[in-house]
């Protein structure tokens, strides 16, 4: 009779009166929810301290990667070999006035480390090509320069004189170095020997990050902050309601199937204000250069994160058992990796796959993190609304589903 | 007798969850058929791009000319394979050079444009004079990529430009013949992520399936009073995943090879260094559940294990030039042997690389080591 009466007071009275009665039951739920979390404090500490731990270590990895390796090249120069000129079959040359000159450019330049140097026109080195092209399949070389029989020729008479170049092309993300280091032997051949009229090109950087900062640790940093705050917290969330035993039982009491869940994304939440809080500290004591506020970074790697929570939340509510969750966890986990532009870039893929790929969370991390970070740009944009609209729908797809579901005692 | 019961055990196992299994098989194929369809995604960078001409403005030069900086422009929006033009904007004045400088920042900070490029007051004048000529562009310094590549990129207009206008006295210039690459009529995104993402899915997939082997399985304690030893449930669990293992790298193998996979060298190398990499992954699962103490744990453990993998692999910063203790942690990490090993068979046809091989089985054994001596002290309560 007693108890009746107690549940009438619960479930009755004004709405102000209700709201009162639920706001407390929701405060009770996250005191609830903040003593499990202690309970697995080995959880705890994964989630807090281990993020941080890999920035340190990366930060570190990428100072000290700093210094430039010189690109390893093998010059073949068959210059000194004898010129048939063209348009008359019977003027031949063997001019070779530039080789030289190039190969003091080669040395000179701090990008390149002449490995050596073939002279195809000698006996001994008939083979050059062979040879160098077998040095650089078993990697000793990473680019072979050659030098055409036509080279001092052409420009001596005042045509282009055209540098041939073959870089090692397994390795996709290197070519350009090859390319670059190159272009810089180029750059002091003309500038050496006085070849005028040259095409100055003068750089400016817009945006860009100051010299006292780390470029690489900077750059590396707009692709981890993101994967580490929406994996960290996705990962976190993906067992919270299907792992919780007690929640049938929960609901013989006048707890309410809504508070149950908000309480979950309120205590959730709050950890994400301490883990982005960790990590983003962690990256600017390691020398993170914001050009813009670090409130707008805080806030948008939060959206990216509570991103994640939802997105585990939602997992986690329309699994019936832990196995599904982590199943789906591992699908959706694999699925955004790949499509975030990590690896492949998203302009790069058909437009229906970029379709896809724009409606991944992770997708707009790395802009959202490199247009504050570099750019000065507020947190306010098409990539924070967007992560905003997918907790959104996430969220009110997960209390529709938590709402239909059916617990048994 | 007791093992391959377990062996058994640990089939039906996974049996039950076949959705589990489903996935494990499922998405490597999605993932396959979306990247070898994939069109696109050489290695060459292309900028879009925006000219502003002060060459029409007054200058104080000799032999007051104009008209080359509409061939440059033409050339930029009509000739060159690695750029396009966004717009072209004429400068009359300052004033009006100051408006249109500030638009093209804007474009830049939006990321509409890639760079812009200013040709000067003298841009004309000191061609028709044969004296140095200074082209002056602006670059999104915050993209490495663009920043690194523009230099060489615009020799390409450069280059155009010299021959359109026959100046092409002491020009000299490269011409790049790339050895190794992934020829265009090759599924070229396929193939040019393939060593990081075959890798790395084979990895992730199998960690994934294994990290929760021990820690989830409920009987364990149980088993435990039977005459089942340790070594035999975490030897058991090995071998069934191993089978799996198997199976999966021959599926991913296949669908490859049926996408478009470009391999020089031996294919059965190839496939030697997939189960190798997809055998480190158990391994590390295991390691992974034999040290939880509760699913979340190992979920969590997986995913920093899965970031620390991806982000050390050598995939983001040339392993050469880090400190010697750095060089270690990365070397004991499995990417950083599969990718090097899949690069140099695939597509520069080399044989396999035993040292590579033989740090992989290094890896697994220390993870199956370590996880065995975890599990072996760890106290389970019946």
């Amino acid at each position: 009779m007693a108890k009746s009466k107690t549940n009438n007071n619960w479930n009755s009275g004004t709405f102000f009166n209700r709201l009162k009665y639920s706001l407390w039951r929701i405060v009770r739920q996250v005191k609830k929810e903040f003593q499990l979390l202690k309970i697995d404090k080995m959880n705890l500490v994964i989630a807090l301290l281990m993020p941080p731990g890999i920035i340190m270590l990366f930060a570190f990895m990428s100072t000290s990667a700093s210094v430039t390796i010189p690109v390893k090249v093998s010059i073949v120069s068959y210059d000194s070999n004898t010129f048939v000129n063209q348009n008359n079959y019977s003027i031949t040359t063997k001019w070779d006035n530039y080789t030289e000159k190039y190969l003091d450019a080669v040395e000179e330049s701090e990008l390149l480390e002449l490995i050596e140097f073939y002279d195809a026109s000698e006996a001994e080195d008939e083979y050059a090509m062979e040879t160098a092209r077998n040095e650089m399949r078993d990697g000793n070389i990473e680019c072979i320069i050659v030098i055409p029989v036509e080279f001092s020729e052409l420009l001596s008479t005042g045509y282009p004189g055209i540098i041939e170049l073959i870089p090692d092309a397994s390795d996709a993300v290197s070519i350009q170095d090859k390319l670059n280091a190159v272009q810089d032997s180029i750059k002091i051949f003309v500038e050496e020997n006085d070849l005028d009229p040259e095409y100055i090109l003068m750089q400016h950087e817009e945006f860009s990050i100051p010299s006292k900062y780390n470029f690489r640790y900077n750059y590396n940093m707009t692709i981890l902050l993101p994967f580490m705050t929406f994996g960290i917290s996705f990962v976190l969330t993906i067992l919270v309601v299907v792992q919780e035993k007690p929640i049938a039982r929960l609901l013989l009491t006048p707890v309410q199937k809504t508070e149950i869940l908000i309480s979950k994304y309120i205590v959730y939440s709050i950890v994400l204000a301490l883990q982005v809080f960790l990590v983003l500290s962690v990256a600017i004591a390691n020398g993170l250069y914001i050009a813009g506020n670090v409130i707008d970074l805080y806030l948008s790697l939060y959206m990216l994160g509570f991103a994640g929570v939802s997105l585990g939340m939602f997992i986690s509510t329309v699994s019936n058992t832990k196995t599904e969750a982590n199943q789906l966890y591992f699908a959706f986990f694999i699925l955004i990796i790949l499509l975030s532009g990590m690896f492949v870039p998203i302009d790069a893929m058909p437009d229906y796959l970029q379709n896809i790929a724009y409606m991944l969370p992770l997708s707009h991390g790395a802009p959202i993190i490199k247009g504050i970070l570099s750019k000065g740009k507020s947190f306010i944009g098409f990539d924070f609304f967007w992560l905003l609209g997918i907790s959104t729908v996430l969220i009110i797809i997960s209390f529709l589903v938590m709402n239909r579901k059916r617990y048994e005692v | 007798m007791y093992l391959s019961g377990l062996v058994k055990k640990e089939f039906g196992r996974i049996q039950s969850d076949k959705r589990t299994l489903i996935l494990i098989f499922v998405i490597p194929i999605i993932l396959i058929v979306i990247f070898g369809l994939t069109s696109g995604g050489g290695p060459t960078a292309y900028f879009n791009a925006a000219i502003i001409t002060r060459d029409k403005e007054p200058c104080d030069c000799y032999n007051s000319t104009d008209g080359y900086d509409d061939i440059f422009i033409d050339i930029v929006e009509d000739e060159c394979e690695a750029w396009g033009l966004f717009e072209d904007f004429e400068s009359e004045d300052d004033d009006d050079y100051d408006k249109i400088f500030d638009k093209c920042v804007e474009l830049l900070r939006d990321e509409i444009i890639d760079v812009f490029i200013i040709l000067p007051d003298d841009f004309s004048e000191t061609i028709i004079n044969d004296t140095d000529t200074e082209i002056i562009y602006y670059i999104d310094g915050s993209d490495q990529q663009a920043k690194d590549a523009v230099e060489v990129a615009l020799q390409e207009p450069i280059g155009k430009f010299r021959l359109e206008i026959g100046k092409t006295v002491n020009f000299t210039t490269m011409s790049p013949y790339l050895e190794y690459d992934v020829p265009f009529w090759e599924s070229q995104v396929l193939n040019y992520a393939f060593a990081l993402i075959a890798s790395m899915l084979i990895l992730g997939l199998l960690m994934n399936l294994t990290s929760l082997s021990i820690v989830s399985e409920k009987p364990l304690p149980r088993m435990l009073l039977t005459p089942t030893a340790k070594d035999e449930i975490i030897l058991s669990k090995l071998i069934a995943n191993t089978i799996i293992m198997i199976l999966q790298v021959t599926e991913i193998f296949v669908m490859s090879a049926i996408f478009g996979l470009y391999c020089l060298g031996s294919l059965f190398e190839l496939y030697l260094v997939l189960l190798m990499t997809g055998f480190c992954g158990i391994c590390m699962g295991l390691f992974i559940s034999a040290i939880s103490k509760t699913e979340q744990v190992a979920n969590q453990l997986y995913m920093m294990f899965f970031i620390t993998v991806i982000m050390f692999s050598g995939a983001f910063i040339n392993i050469e030039r880090l400190p010697l203790a750095m060089q270690i942690i990365i070397n004991s990490l499995p990417l950083s042997h599969s990718i090097p090993l899949i690069v140099n068979i695939t597509m520069k046809g080399l044989p396999i690389d035993y040292a590579h091989l033989a740090s992989l089985a290094l890896i697994s054994s220390a993870f199956i080591v370590m996880a065995y001596i975890t599990f072996r002290f760890k106290k389970v309560e019946v």
